[in-house]
């Protein structure tokens, strides 16, 4: 299965136009093309513009932003597990947006996804911080299960402050069960402006990632500062995790699954890991949101349940594989 | 050679992608403590497990005391073989006699605790293996001889005719490994059981054996009494490194030398070892 | 060891009195034992026999079973991070409740069949998600840790799936179903605790006729066969018993975590490593710790019903992080 870029990229275009026409009620290419190339604002055109393509811009972008945030975690934890989503840092974003909503009503998209990313920092930082503290060596399922430990300990938080706040209830439950669909859009720009950032910061590390794949002490023989490099990406992978949960909600396995398929797309090294992964990413998010519209046709499926529909089978051949080096 | 007690007959077994031994025949005399030999990866531990129904032929049959090992029971077969595996755990917390009395399971009654005869057979292996002072003691607290005791105690309560061991001197140092290989020959000797037991160093075999089999690539390259077996040419055959075989200076066992002439350690004095070679045949 | 097998029952009889006596409305315990041995007033017995005492044996027999579960669970897998939440035994069992809700319920948000079919369908559920966990886990049992991987994955979909179930099902069984998933004893009814009591006298022979073959266990396993035990069957018999009895606890109290990860663990430091004390002790423990939660949702968050499920989330996850960390430094 080697297909490059291009092909991808093309994929997913396919996939964000596909978006455009299909819903609760399909419309004509014709209709989609007026409505996006012209000012009309009849019902049509507003759903499809205001409505439809927000959504798969969001979706693209989220889901490189995961993506690569679960890159940079399994790259630097040598686990290919690693993956925001199960690791608990999108329930510290989502318990960090809900103790903010809870106490402090009619906040702008801001503060929310400062305080999301805060979240994911902290979590992110408890994690491997208990999973670092067994020593650099520590297994993938040492690290999962603290992760998933900690995802149940800030959710059943969630779910303590929800019930204590019933008013916000209706508006929480939407936003916690993840979607691309009716989010403020103006936090997207920081999203993609991170992403542009962090993709270019990994790139300029990617020797230095490839140099981390051997051991710690082998990577320091080699000239990588292991230490720095471990709390500059995790830092990093958090903060996108952060803004990502903070537009769409906490979504699992992309992280997991984008990079997953790259390295069966053929990629080997950072340098082409970086971007495939990010592309995968982007077309996973784009396919759940247009699959999320059908498998509960009328109502729309939340895309994290989707995710993790198309995730949970990419994780158990992961786990097959022989490949991973376990407990 | 005493009667069989316990016979492979044309046993094809191995692992999921690799057939290790294809027709093997091996008898295992009663009362006779017969060592399992050979390099790494010969299959010596998987004829024991073979022989104790843990490693299951895929054609062929074990026979014990005239009947097919598939006839026995769990418990009827682990009254008459016990054995040790390489890596035995128990939990750290457990005390010494509590791990003695789980070689009671296959002799106990139902819904009955542990009756006199269970508490004899605990004593008895305690004092055999010296550990009566430490029956109290967690696992976590014991020395690797010390653990190694306590296991062997397991299986003394057991109290089978037969008892399989397999490489019961690892980790442990020389001294602990001699005081282990004498309780072997004292079990065999003086409480006439029949013993089987992998080793690796040969001349460890060679003290503690009746008989020896060595293997080579899933094939008995040689076997009987150690004096027969224990031969530089067998030896260089399976292991594939020239030796000298020696007779003990404290016994007429036979001690086997590995020569250097491989390694080439003896630099200004080539011939050396060739020359010890010489001399000693 | 003694002193906690004495004061932990008496202690779980004073909880258990607690419980009765704290609600809507204070009940002194004088008036409490009164209307316990039928001598109170109307209205005390009414509160007490239809509301308190139901809610309060539930949360009790709920937590033994759980308790228990999670021992069998960790005992058969030699694995003591194992537990029904982690193996995806508890979100297989809310599948299958939810898939039963959602097949058996007519348009008036009634059920059309018997309620008493509700476990059936539990045991129907968590039975299908142990199974494939297992078979996908029984390719490499050399590597016992991969089996909480498998779990870990095999919950997140049986999560996906509940919560499309939930969705795709009617808007009042939702917010039920949110409820119940979380975990809870309120509105516990005496049917629902006869159910659960059922469950576990069902239980009792298999396990006092475990209990041996269990201690055997502790041995790896080439030696508890050698000495006689014949693993794979009591290994079997063991998961099996502790799926039945998590589903059974599931399907009627939902998915209070942590219980069976946490109980076996304190029963091992409190009651010692023999099977039948630390049975004995997990089941203590485990009752103890859902009806204090409980107690606590009470207390903190009266008249708000918060599900016990949170409370034993709250305090068992930091519990068995640090479990992790200790069993993570023994094995790196």
């Amino acid at each position: 299965m080697r297909v490059g870029n291009i092909t991808l990229i093309i994929l997913s275009l396919c996939v964000a136009v596909l978006g455009l026409h299909v819903g609760v009620r399909a419309y004509p290419t014709e209709d989609v093309w007026r409505a996006m190339v012209g000012t009309d604002t009849d019902a049509t055109a507003i759903i499809i513009r205001d409505l439809r393509a927000p959504r798969m811009v969001l979706a693209a972008l989220v889901g490189a932003a995961l993506a690569l945030s679960g890159l940079m975690m399994q790259s630097v934890t040598r686990n290919p597990v690693a993956e925001p989503g199960l690791l608990g840092v999108n329930a510290g974003a989502a318990f960090a947006v809900v103790v903010l909503l809870t106490y402090q009503s009619g906040v702008g998209i801001w503060a929310i996804m400062g305080v999301a990313a805060l979240g994911a920092g902290i979590a992110a930082a408890l994690v491997f911080g208990l999973a670092l503290s067994v020593g650099a060596s520590v297994s993938p399922v040492h690290l999962l299960l603290a992760g998933v430990t900690v995802a149940a300990l800030l959710m059943a938080g969630v779910q303590v402050l929800v019930i204590l706040n019933e008013q916000t209830l209706e508006e929480l439950i939407f936003w916690l069960s993840g979607s691309f669909a009716d989010r403020p859009l103006a936090g997207v720009w920081i999203v993609a402006a991170g992403l542009a950032i962090g993709g270019a910061l990994c790139l300029a590390l990617a020797p230095a990632l490839d140099a981390l794949r051997a051991d710690d002490a082998t990577a320091t023989s080699l000239g990588v500062d292991v230490a720095r490099l471990r709390l500059l990406l995790l830092g990093g992978a958090a903060l996108l995790a952060g803004c990502a949960v903070a537009l769409a909600g906490p979504i699992a396995f992309v992280g997991l699954a984008a990079p997953h398929l790259a390295q069966l797309s053929g990629a080997r090294g950072h340098a082409q890991m970086i971007p495939r992964s990010m592309i995968f990413g982007m077309l996973l998010a784009l396919t759940a949101d247009v699959l999320a519209r059908f498998i509960l046709y009328p109502t729309e499926a939340p895309v994290s349940a989707v995710m993790a529909l198309i995730g949970v089978p990419i994780l158990i051949s992961l786990l097959r594989s022989a490949r991973m080096r376990l407990a | 050679m005493p009667e069989p007690l316990i016979t492979i007959d044309a046993g094809i077994m191995g692992y999921r992608d690799m057939t290790v031994f294809n027709g093997l025949t091996l008898s295992i005399p009663k009362g006779e403590v017969t060592a399992l030999c050979g390099p790494n990866g010969c299959g010596k531990s998987t004829v024991l497990k073979a022989m104790r129904g843990i490693q299951p032929l895929s054609a062929g049959e074990v026979i014990l005391d005239a009947m097919p090992l598939g006839q026995w029971s769990a418990k009827g077969l682990a009254r008459t073989v016990a054995m040790l595996g390489q890596t035995p755990t128990a939990p750290e917390e457990m005390r010494v006699r509590d791990l003695v009395a789980l070689g009671r399971y296959a002799h106990r009654k139902p819904f009955a605790g542990l009756d006199i005869g269970d508490h004899t057979a605990i004593d008895t292996a305690l004092r055999a293996t010296t550990m009566v002072a430490l029956a109290e003691t967690p696992l976590a607290n014991l020395s690797g001889g010390q653990a190694q005791r306590a296991w062997l105690a397991m299986v003394l309560a057991q109290q089978s005719p037969v008892i399989f061991l397999d490489e019961p001197t690892n980790h442990l140092d020389i001294s602990h490994a001699l005081s282990t290989l004498s309780l072997v020959r004292q079990m065999a000797r003086n409480g006439g059981k029949t013993v089987v037991i992998v080793l690796h160093d040969l001349n460890m075999a060679a003290t503690v054996a009746d008989r020896i089999v060595l293997f080579k690539s899933g094939q008995v390259a040689a076997e009987g009494p150690v004096k027969e077996v224990l031969t530089s040419q067998n030896i260089e055959t399976v292991f594939d490194i020239p030796c000298a075989v020696m007779t003990r200076p404290d016994s007429n066992l036979p001690l086997v030398v590995p020569l250097l002439g491989r390694i080439g350690k003896s630099e200004g004095n080539t011939n050396l070892s060739a020359q010890k070679a010489d001399a000693l045949e | 060891m003694t002193a906690a097998r004495v004061s932990l029952p008496v202690g779980l009889v004073v909880l258990a009195l607690v419980a009765a006596a704290m609600g809507s409305s204070f009940m002194p315990l004088d008036r409490v034992t009164a209307a316990l041995f039928g001598q109170g007033s109307r209205a005390d017995t009414v509160i007490l026999w239809n509301i308190r005492l139901p809610r309060v044996t539930m949360a009790l027999l709920a937590g033994a079973g759980l308790g228990i579960a999670g021992m069998l669970l960790q005992r058969a897998t030699r694995n003591p991070l194992a537990s029904p939440g982690v193996l995806g035994i508890v979100d297989g069992a809310a599948v299958g409740v939810l898939l039963f809700l959602l097949l058996f319920s007519n348009e008036a948000n009634v059920l059309t069949v018997s309620i008493v079919w509700q476990p059936v369908a539990a045991i129907l559920g968590a039975v299908v998600f142990a199974l494939v966990v297992a078979s996908l886990a029984a390719r490499d049992d050399t590597r016992p840790m991969t089996l909480i991987l498998y779990g870990i994955s095999l919950a997140a979909l049986a999560n996906a799936i509940v919560v499309l179930l939930i969705i795709a099902g009617p808007v009042y069984r939702a917010s039920q179903g949110l409820i119940w998933l979380a975990g809870s004893v309120q509105s516990a009814e005496w049917r629902e605790v006869w159910m659960l009591a059922m469950a576990l006298l069902v239980a009792l022979p298999a396990l006092v006729a475990l209990i041996r073959p269990l201690d055997q266990l502790h041995l790896d396993d080439l030696s508890a066969r050698t000495t006689g035990l014949s693993v794979t069957r009591t290994r079997v018999a063991t998961l099996a018993l502790s799926v039945l009895l998590t589903a059974a606890m599931v399907s009627i109290v939902g998915g209070i975590g942590f219980v069976g990860l946490i109980a076996p663990h304190a029963a091992r430091l409190l009651f010692g490593t023999g099977a039948a004390w630390q049975l004995t002790g997990a089941a203590l423990i485990g009752a103890g710790m859902v009806l204090m939660a409980d107690l606590l949702v009470r207390v903190l968050f009266q008249p708000l019903e918060v599900p016990a499920g949170a409370v034993t989330a709250l305090i068992g996850a930091p519990y068995f992080l640090f479990l992790l960390l200790r069993h993570g430094r023994a094995h790196a």
